[in-house]
C-alpha cells in the first residue's frame, strides 16, 4: 500500500468521524403551556328573550319602546240544533166527508214564520176510523217538497175502525208563507160514498230549523260553557305581578254575531281567571254594560239586532280589571246563556250563524314585583365529540369573568346548574361564581328615573377560577339547568313611585371571558 | 493590466460595501466551497458544471486526463440559518419521548423566540447521480452531469412564534404575515461543451475558453407561500379577530403533494449556463492570472402536474367560543380550500458570477505550461449576484476570496472566507486528495462547525469522490 492509498483511508475515516458526530435524534414534539384569552359569551338579552315568548309582548315605539302584554281569550258558538222549538201538542179536528174545506193548523203560538228550512221534526196526522171507509186527500199551501218545491200532500185511504197515521218529515220540506204566520194552511177533501161525520189529529214534534226568517219568540238557547287556555301565552311565570294600570282604550269585552241575526242577550256572563298555582278571580262588569249599572261579577251584554258586533270598554272605573290581570290567568273560563230576540222583531237565523264573545286585555309592563316571577329551564348541553372531550385534558386552569351590564329596572337573582345525563349535579357555575351558600348570583337592577324607566346602567363583575379536575368534568356534562328570579328593586324606585317600567330596548349584556392555560401537545 | 487589476480590485471593493443584505448562494462545488465560494475563474472539469461551463475543459497543471467522472459520490449540504443547529433541534425536538415529551419552560420558549423570530432557515443539497467530463482533443470538453437538487428555506416570524408559544395577548395584533416558506426538488440533466481559443494579437489575454451548458429540468415537487397577511386580533373585550389571507402553491408528482420519487416529472423546463474563463498575459513571470465570467442558471421550469392551491381565509370573529356556530365557522377557516390551478412557471436561479484566479508556480510560466507542472499555488476572488429568489436563492451578493496550497501532489488544503450570504463573514477549508486516479474533496464554510458540528446552525459539508482516466 502506498503513501496515498494511506492517505485515501486516512481522509475516509475523518469524513466518517466527522459526519457520525453530528447525531440527529428522531424527533418528538415538544409540550408547552399557553395561556389563551377567549371569549366565552357576549350576550344581550331584552324583555322578550327573558320571558321568552314574543307572541303576547309588544311594545310601543312612540312611547320608549314601553312594553306591554296582551291576552285574548275569544268564545265561539255555532248553533246548530240550538235554535230549537217545542212543536205543538195533539190537536183534534171534526169534519164531514164529501165537502172540500180549509182549515189552519197552529204550529207554535208566538213564532210568525215567513220562511223556515227544518233539520228536523215531524208532522203528523192520525185520521181515525168511523163507520164507512173513506179516503183523504188533501195539500198544505204553506208546506213545499225539498225535491220539486210542490206542494205538501196527504193521499190515504181510511178504513173503517182502522186509524191511519201520516207522517211527514219536515227534513224534506220547507215552510214559506207570504206573510209571517203562524199556521199550517192546509185544504182537505175526504171522499166517501155517503156523508158522515170524521175527525182527525194533527201533532208537530220538537224540531230545529235550519234557516228561518219571520218573527221568532223569544229563544234562550241554554247555559253554555267554554275555556280558554294561555291568553297571556303558555309560559305564564310563577309569582306575582302588581301592574300599575292597564293601558287606555286597549281593554274590551267584544261581542260578535255573523249574519243578520235578531238582537242577541249574553246574559249572566261570568269569566273566571285562573292562574298557574290555581288562584281564582272573577272579572266583574257593569251589571248590563251600561255606564252607571252596578258593577258584579255576573253580569248581561246585548248585541243589538242591526249590528254585527259591539265592544264594550273596560277600565279600572267600571271592572275589576287590574284585579284580574295581576292573577296572571293561566286559564279563562266563561259561562254565558245566550237568549235570541228577547225584542220580538223580525229577522232570520241559520243554524250555521255564530255568535262570539271575545275578551281583550292589555296592560302595559309598569309593575312591580314582590314575590318574584320564576323562569326556569332545562337545556341538553354535552360535547358529543370524542377529540373535543379529549381536548378538555389539556386544559389546566381557566380564570373566568362574567361582566353584565343591566340597563332593565329588574333584579335577577340567578342559579346556573351544570349537571350530567342523569341529573347529577357536575358544577354549581352560580355558586363558583358567587360564592353564596343558596349557589346564587345576583345581578342589581338598573336605576330608575322620575318617568319609572330605567335611566342608567347597573354593572356587575363576577369571577371565578376552575381547575384542571372542575374543567374535566365538563367531560361529563349533559344538561344545564338556569334559573332565574326576576324582582324589582323597590331602593331604586325614586319615590312616589311604586313601579317600574320596561322598555323594549333596555338590555341586560352578559359578557364572559377568560385565561385558559392549555397545553399544547401532539 | 495592473490598470485593469486596479479596477477590477476597486469595482470589486464597491461591491463589498454595497452588499446590504446578505444571504446564502446554493453552492455546488467541493472545492470552491472550501475556497471562500470562488469557482468561476479557477475550477476544473467535474466541478465546474454549474458555475462556469467554459471551466469543464480546465484541469490541475499537472493533470492531462481524458475523462473525468463521479457517481453518487459527489454530496453536498448547506444549511443555514442563525438558530437552527444539531444542538437546538435536539434539544427541543427529541428530547422526551412520545408518551413523556420534553416541557418548554418559560426559559426555552423565550430562547426559541428570541433565537428563530425572523431569522430565515436556508436548506440546499446536492447529490450528483452520474457525472462525466470528456475532453476531445482537437474537438473540445464535453460533460454530462445528472444531479438532484433540493432547496428550502422558511421564515417564522416573532408574533407567529409568540402566539404558538404563550397564547394570545390582549389588545394586540398579532402579524403573521412574516411566516414563509419555499421549497423544490429538481431533477437537472446538464449537457456542457467547451472549448478553448487562442487569441492572437492580443496585449491583454493570451486564449480564451468559453462553455455552454443546455440543462433540461426535471421538475419532482415545488412549493411556496404565494400569498400570506393572515394577522390575528384579540382586543379588550377578548373578542378575536382573524384578518387576510394565505395562499401555498404546490406541484409534484403526487395527487396530495407529498414528495415522491418518480421518473414522471411534475414540471419540465431548460437552464442556461454560459460562461468564459480567459488566460491574461503578462501578469507576472511565476504566475498566470485567470479572468472568469459566467451567467447560470438561466430558465425556467413550467409545472403541470397536481398543481394545487391551498387556500386559507383568515377572516373570521370569535366573540363567543361556546357558540357552536363560531366554532365551526371558524373550524371550516382552519380547515384549507384545495383547488386545482393552471401550469404555472417558476424562473430558475439566475446567478452571474465574475471572478479573478491567480496560479503561482515554482517555475517560470513557460517551463510549468510545457512541463505540466504543479501549481504552489492558487488565489481566487469572486463576485456573486443572485437574479432570484427562488429555490432558497437570493438577489443579495457575495464577494468570496480564497486559495489553495499544494503541499505536494497529493494533498492540497484550501481556504477562504466570503462576506455575504446569512453567515455574513464566514471563514471556509477544505482538502483535496489526489490519490492516482482518485481525486477526494471535502469542504465546508463553517470553520467551527468542523470541530462541533451539534452546535453550529450554518451547517455546511461537501464531499466528492472524483475519477480520472488519462
Amino acid at each position: 500500500m502506498n503513501s496515498k492509498s494511506y492517505c485515501l483511508i486516512l481522509l475516509s475515516i475523518i469524513i466518517s468521524v466527522y459526519f457520525y458526530s453530528c447525531e440527529i435524534k428522531e424527533p418528538t414534539a415538544p409540550e408547552w403551556d399557553v395561556n389563551l384569552n377567549l371569549p366565552f359569551t357576549s350576550k344581550s338579552y331584552d324583555i322578550f328573550d327573558i320571558i321568552k315568548r314574543s307572541g303576547n309582548v309588544g311594545y310601543d315605539s312612540l312611547n320608549n319602546d314601553f312594553v306591554y302584554l296582551y291576552g285574548e281569550s275569544d268564545y265561539e258558538r255555532k248553533f246548530g240544533e240550538d235554535i230549537k222549538f217545542d212543536g205543538y201538542p195533539e190537536t183534534n179536528i171534526n169534519a164531514l166527508t164529501a165537502v172540500q174545506f180549509d182549515t189552519s193548523l197552529t204550529i207554535d203560538d208566538s213564532t210568525f214564520i215567513l220562511k223556515a228550512d227544518f233539520l228536523n221534526g215531524n208532522l203528523s196526522f192520525k185520521f181515525l176510523n168511523s163507520s164507512s171507509d173513506y179516503s183523504v186527500r188533501a195539500s198544505i199551501k204553506n208546506l213545499f217538497q225539498n225535491s220539486d218545491n210542490d206542494t205538501a200532500r196527504i193521499d190515504a185511504n181510511v178504513n173503517t175502525n182502522s186509524p191511519t197515521i201520516i207522517n211527514l218529515n219536515l227534513e224534506n220540506y220547507h215552510l214559506k208563507n207570504s206573510n209571517p204566520d203562524n199556521t199550517l194552511k192546509m185544504r182537505i177533501y175526504f171522499q166517501s160514498a155517503s156523508q158522515f161525520p170524521v175527525s182527525f189529529s194533527y201533532e208537530l214534534s220538537e224540531y230545529s230549523i235550519k234557516t228561518f226568517e219571520g218573527r221568532l219568540k223569544p229563544l234562550n238557547t241554554g247555559i253554555s260553557t267554554d275555556e280558554v287556555l294561555d291568553p297571556f301565552g303558555s309560559d305564564v311565570p310563577e309569582g306575582e305581578i302588581n301592574f300599575a294600570s292597564i293601558s287606555p282604550n286597549k281593554n274590551f269585552i267584544i261581542l260578535k254575531k255573523y249574519s243578520d241575526l235578531y238582537q242577541v242577550d249574553f246574559a249572566n256572563i261570568s269569566l273566571i281567571g285562573e292562574n298557574k298555582n290555581g288562584n281564582r278571580v272573577r272579572l266583574k262588569y257593569l251589571k248590563y254594560g251600561n255606564s252607571g249599572d252596578p258593577v258584579d261579577s255576573v253580569f248581561t251584554l246585548t248585541l243589538a239586532s242591526g249590528r254585527d258586533s259591539t265592544a264594550f270598554p273596560m277600565n279600572q272605573d267600571n271592572s275589576n280589571i287590574l284585579e284580574f290581570i295581576n292573577n296572571i290567568p293561566k286559564k279563562i273560563i266563561l259561562v254565558r246563556n245566550d237568549i235570541l230576540n228577547s225584542s220580538y222583531q223580525n229577522g232570520m237565523v241559520k243554524y250555521t250563524d255564530s255568535l262570539t264573545i271575545k275578551l281583550q286585555i292589555q296592560v302595559p309592563l309598569d309593575i312591580s314585583i314582590t314575590k318574584p316571577i320564576v323562569f326556569s329551564d332545562t337545556v341538553d348541553a354535552g360535547i358529543s365529540d370524542e377529540s373535543q372531550r379529549k381536548e378538555l385534558d389539556n386544559a389546566k386552569n381557566l380564570q373566568f369573568s362574567l361582566i353584565t351590564e343591566n340597563r332593565i329596572p329588574l333584579k335577577a337573582v340567578s342559579k346556573i346548574l351544570i349537571l350530567d345525563s342523569a341529573f347529577n349535579t357536575l358544577l354549581a357555575i352560580s355558586k363558583i361564581v358567587g360564592n353564596q351558600p343558596d349557589s346564587t348570583v345576583t345581578v342589581n337592577a338598573a336605576p330608575v328615573g322620575v318617568n319609572g324607566f330605567s335611566n342608567n346602567v347597573n354593572t356587575t363583575v363576577f369571577s371565578a377560577e376552575l381547575d384542571s379536575a372542575q374543567i374535566n368534568l365538563l367531560k361529563q356534562m349533559g344538561k344545564v339547568i338556569y334559573e332565574y328570579k326576576l324582582y324589582t328593586d323597590p331602593n331604586l324606585i325614586p319615590p312616589p313611585l311604586t313601579t317600574v317600567k320596561i322598555s323594549g330596548s333596555n338590555l341586560i349584556k352578559f359578557t364572559g371571558f377568560g385565561k385558559l392555560k392549555y397545553r399544547i401537545n401532539f | 493590466m495592473i490598470n485593469i487589476l486596479k479596477l477590477l480590485f476597486a469595482l470589486l471593493l464597491i461591491f463589498i460595501f454595497s452588499i446590504n443584505k446578505l444571504y446564502a448562494q446554493n453552492f455546488i462545488n467541493v472545492r470552491g466551497l472550501a475556497m471562500g465560494k470562488t469557482s468561476v475563474a479557477d475550477s476544473y472539469e467535474l466541478d465546474a458544471f454549474n458555475n462556469n461551463p467554459a471551466n469543464i475543459l480546465k484541469q490541475k497543471s499537472n493533470n492531462n486526463a481524458t475523462v473525468y467522472f463521479s457517481a453518487f459520490l459527489n454530496i453536498n449540504y448547506n444549511q443555514n440559518s442563525s438558530y437552527l443547529s444539531t444542538s437546538f433541534y435536539n434539544k427541543y425536538f427529541t428530547g422526551g419521548t412520545a408518551e413523556n415529551p420534553v416541557y418548554l419552560s418559560e426559559k426555552d420558549k423565550q430562547d426559541i423566540i428570541n433565537s428563530a423570530s425572523g431569522e430565515p432557515v436556508y436548506v440546499f443539497a446536492n447529490l450528483k447521480d452520474v457525472s462525466v467530463v470528456y475532453n476531445s482533443e482537437n474537438s473540445g470538453s464535453f460533460g454530462l452531469s445528472l444531479e438532484e437538487k433540493v432547496a428550502g428555506n422558511f421564515i417564522l416570524s416573532k408574533d407567529f412564534l409568540e402566539l404558538g408559544l404563550y397564547g394570545n395577548e390582549i389588545n394586540r395584533v398579532y402579524d403573521l404575515s412574516g411566516v414563509s416558506h419555499n421549497a423544490a426538488w429538481v431533477r437537472q440533466l446538464n449537457l456542457t461543451y467547451a472549448k478553448n481559443f487562442k487569441i492572437k494579437n492580443n496585449n491583454l489575454i493570451d486564449n480564451i475558453a468559453v462553455g455552454v451548458s443546455v440543462k433540461p429540468q426535471f421538475g419532482q415537487y415545488y412549493t411556496t407561500t404565494q400569498k400570506n397577511n393572515l394577522s390575528v386580533t384579540t382586543n379588550n373585550s377578548f373578542e378575536i379577530q382573524g384578518n387576510g389571507q394565505a395562499e401555498f402553491l404546490f406541484s409534484s408528482t403526487s395527487e396530495d403533494n407529498i414528495p415522491t420519487a418518480t421518473f414522471k416529472p411534475a414540471g419540465f423546463g431548460f437552464g442556461f449556463d454560459i460562461g468564459m474563463n480567459a488566460d491574461l498575459k503578462d501578469v507576472s513571470e511565476y504566475g498566470r492570472l485567470n479572468l472568469g465570467l459566467s451567467v447560470n442558471e438561466f430558465g425556467y421550469i413550467t409545472w403541470t402536474q397536481n398543481t394545487n392551491k391551498y387556500f386559507y381565509n383568515g377572516n373570521f370573529l370569535l366573540t363567543d367560543i361556546t357558540n357552536k356556530e363560531q366554532r365551526d365557522s371558524l373550524n371550516e377557516i382552519i380547515k384549507n380550500t384545495k383547488t386545482v390551478v393552471p401550469s404555472f412557471t417558476t424562473a430558475l436561479p439566475a446567478n452571474i458570477r465574475l471572478g479573478l484566479s491567480y496560479k503561482i508556480f515554482p517555475v517560470k510560466n513557460e517551463i510549468a505550461l510545457k512541463n505540466k507542472t504543479l501549481e504552489t499555488a492558487t488565489i481566487s476572488i469572486e463576485y456573486i449576484q443572485g437574479l432570484s429568489n427562488n429555490f432558497s436563492e437570493t438577489t443579495a451578493s457575495i464577494l468570496g476570496i480564497g486559495g489553495e496550497y499544494n503541499i505536494s501532489d497529493v494533498f492540497c488544503p484550501r481556504t477562504g472566507f466570503s462576506f455575504g450570504g446569512s453567515q455574513g463573514f464566514v471563514f471556509s477549508l477544505g482538502l483535496g486528495v489526489e490519490a492516482g486516479p482518485v481525486m477526494i474533496d471535502v469542504g465546508t464554510y463553517n470553520l467551527s462547525g468542523i470541530f462541533n458540528p451539534n452546535s453550529t446552525s450554518k451547517l455546511s459539508g461537501a464531499f466528492s469522490i472524483k475519477f480520472k482516466i488519462n
